[in-house]
């Protein structure tokens, strides 16, 4: 074979690795979520959790200060995946999983005490490194989107109840509030289930019941 | 803080979890309810026992959320929305703290 045509071939062969490699590469893909304008008390947020000991995932997935959907779905999944190597069925539900140890299965132990154990220690160890901080960030950006503190938003669901009721509540030090929740159930406690959602939407998705002797 | 958190009707017990040796919380729990003090925990979840059809007791996980978000520190009583909506009879949509 005389050295030009031996070129000749080595570049061909190159051209046909290029062009298989590009029919099996996957296309380009497109982000499914647009990330928004996240507020800087939920940038400092994020930054203190990659400040600390996360996954590659996790410093992956949280690196833009946001988590869409697909990524929260596959941190769900690849937890799904290793709870079933284990013996375990997962159902995801929104906001929730449930866990069963098959029958037969390794994850069923001696006592349901041992189960429970064996089960929660199974979790937490196919979670790390995938599902806290991705799980959090998750749902704390989309229902905290301010980065409003606990007493931010009291004091924001005060302002948009504008209740009477509440008025005792407005401007208090966060001290001496508290303390006042602490010991008086019926404080604020339109406000203190989730003050963050009924500041944003002015009421929360569900009902909730006042402390005993006091009027809904 | 909600996020759509079902408490079965047959709930039995609602405990509270931490993430898997990374930090320290004292807490108590009771049947329906929890507190958390004292945390050093980014994140904190709510597991709730609830009885089957066949009354064998299996075990949900709640989904993880910032703990500051959960806890008026310095104490919080974190699950009292399961025990009103489990005592009223209201199974779905709301959280357990």
């Amino acid at each position: 074979m005389t050295p030009g045509f031996a070129r000749t071939g080595r570049v061909l062969a190159l051209v046909a690795l290029l062009a298989t490699l590009a029919a099996c590469s996957p296309a380009p893909v497109e982000p499914s979520e647009s990330v928004p304008e996240v507020a800087d008390a939920n940038r400092a947020w994020i930054d203190g959790i990659l400040a600390g000991e996360v996954s590659d995932f996790e410093r992956e997935v949280l690196a833009d200060y946001w988590v869409t959907d697909e990524e929260y779905a596959r941190a769900r999944e690849t937890v799904r995946s290793c709870m079933e190597d284990r013996g375990y069925e997962v159902i995801l539900g929104e906001g929730q999983m449930s866990v069963y140890p098959r029958s037969g299965s390794a994850a069923v132990r001696g006592t349901a005490e041992e189960t429970l154990s064996a089960q929660d220690e199974a979790l937490a160890e196919c979670e790390a490194g995938f599902l806290p901080n991705v799980e959090a960030a998750y749902s704390g950006l989309r229902h905290n989107p301010e980065g409003w503190s606990w007493y931010e938003a009291i004091q924001a669901c005060i302002e948009r109840l504008g209740l009477e009721e509440l008025d005792e509540g407005r401007g208090m030090p966060e001290d001496e509030m508290l303390a006042r929740l602490e010991s008086d159930d019926a404080f604020l406690w339109r406000c203190r289930t989730d003050p963050w959602t009924v500041a944003r939407e002015g009421e929360l998705p569900y009902d909730v019941f006042p402390p005993p002797g006091v009027e809904p | 803080m909600a996020v759509g958190f079902a408490v079965p009707a047959g709930a039995v017990t609602v405990t509270v979890s931490t993430p898997y040796g990374t930090c320290t919380m004292d807490g108590a729990s009771g049947t329906y309810t929890a507190t958390v003090t004292n945390y050093t925990c980014g994140q904190v979840r709510a597991r709730t026992g609830y009885r089957d059809q066949a009354g064998t007791v299996r075990y949900s996980y709640g989904s993880w959320h910032p703990v500051s978000s959960v806890a008026t520190a310095p104490t919080a009583l974190i699950t009292q929305r399961a025990g009103q909506g489990t005592k009223n009879g209201t199974v779905s949509g709301f959280v357990a703290y």
